[in-house]
């Protein structure tokens, strides 16, 4: 069976590790990191991180069907 | 203290969960000693319960992870205070299993009429409808019975309530469209947020 794109980049057990934090946890698709660093309670540094866990190229089209 | 998995009508029999009594639910509960941590082993242990539960009875609401308490009195007033809209969500999932979509989110140019007003609303009453999926609805029309959407970063996460009998049909129906499907899962996205 030939596979699809998608499972060359996101095989099924990080597709159902992924499913089990969207559903068990309902933080959805997006894992977010902040981190704060402050010098005696002045915050001088906020960094806001954000990762889409997902096979990009099922849901994105590639740039050649644009 | 009393950890809750799920919501259900009455525990299968010979189950080994504590089963705490609220109106016409049952909580399926454990005893545990501490908080657990929201790692990987963790949510896999709270799953592979829900699961159990849902493949013996035919209505399981599944209660987030984390729904801790200090004891049996203190999760049936939780559950007490909610009990209308539990019930009626348990009965919406009877039957039932959770199918996933998730599909780019595309955002529509900047309307130039209306105040910010209108745009807000405008904008919040389109991440509710998911107008993503559109072309697929005339083919789920018969197969889904309730959904639910969320909209994070560029993805839209639409929730389907599929009959369980269904779900191989389902997947056959959005086999060609351009989204990621997974499923089938105990409902988790039709449970009311925030027990705990």
């Amino acid at each position: 069976m030939k596979r699809k794109p998608k499972d060359e980049i996101l095989d099924e057990r990080e597709v159902s590790l992924l499913d089990l934090v969207d559903n068990v946890l309902n933080r959805g698709v997006v894992l977010t990191g902040e981190i704060l660093l402050g010098v005696a309670d002045v915050d001088l540094v906020y960094v806001r991180l954000a990762a889409i866990l997902c096979a990009a190229d099922k849901l994105f089209p590639p740039p050649s069907e644009k | 203290m009393i950890y809750v998995y799920a919501l259900v009508s009455k525990l299968p029999p010979g189950d080994t969960l504590i089963s705490i009594r609220a109106g016409k639910l049952v909580a399926a509960a454990a005893r545990v000693d501490a908080r657990p941590e929201p790692a990987e082993a963790g949510l896999r242990a709270h799953d592979a319960i829900v699961r159990r539960l849902w493949d013996a009875a035919d209505s399981v609401l599944p209660v987030r992870f984390g729904a801790v308490f200090a004891n049996e009195a203190a999760a049936r007033a939780a559950i007490s205070a909610q009990l209308e809209p539990l019930q009626e969500a348990l009965e919406l999932v009877r039957g039932c299993a959770q199918m996933t979509l998730r599909v780019a989110a595309e955002e529509p140019a900047e309307p130039k009429d209306g105040g910010p007003g209108t745009r807000y609303l405008r904008a919040r009453a389109r991440a509710q409808k998911a107008p993503e999926i559109d072309a697929l609805r005339p083919t789920l029309a018969l197969l889904v019975r309730a959904e639910r959407s969320e909209r994070k970063s560029g993805v839209v996460s639409v929730f389907h309530l599929v009959p369980r009998d269904q779900t191989t049909a389902y997947r056959e129906a959005v086999a060609n469209f351009r989204a990621i499907v997974s499923g089938p899962f105990p409902p988790y996205a039709f449970a009311p947020e925030e027990l705990a």
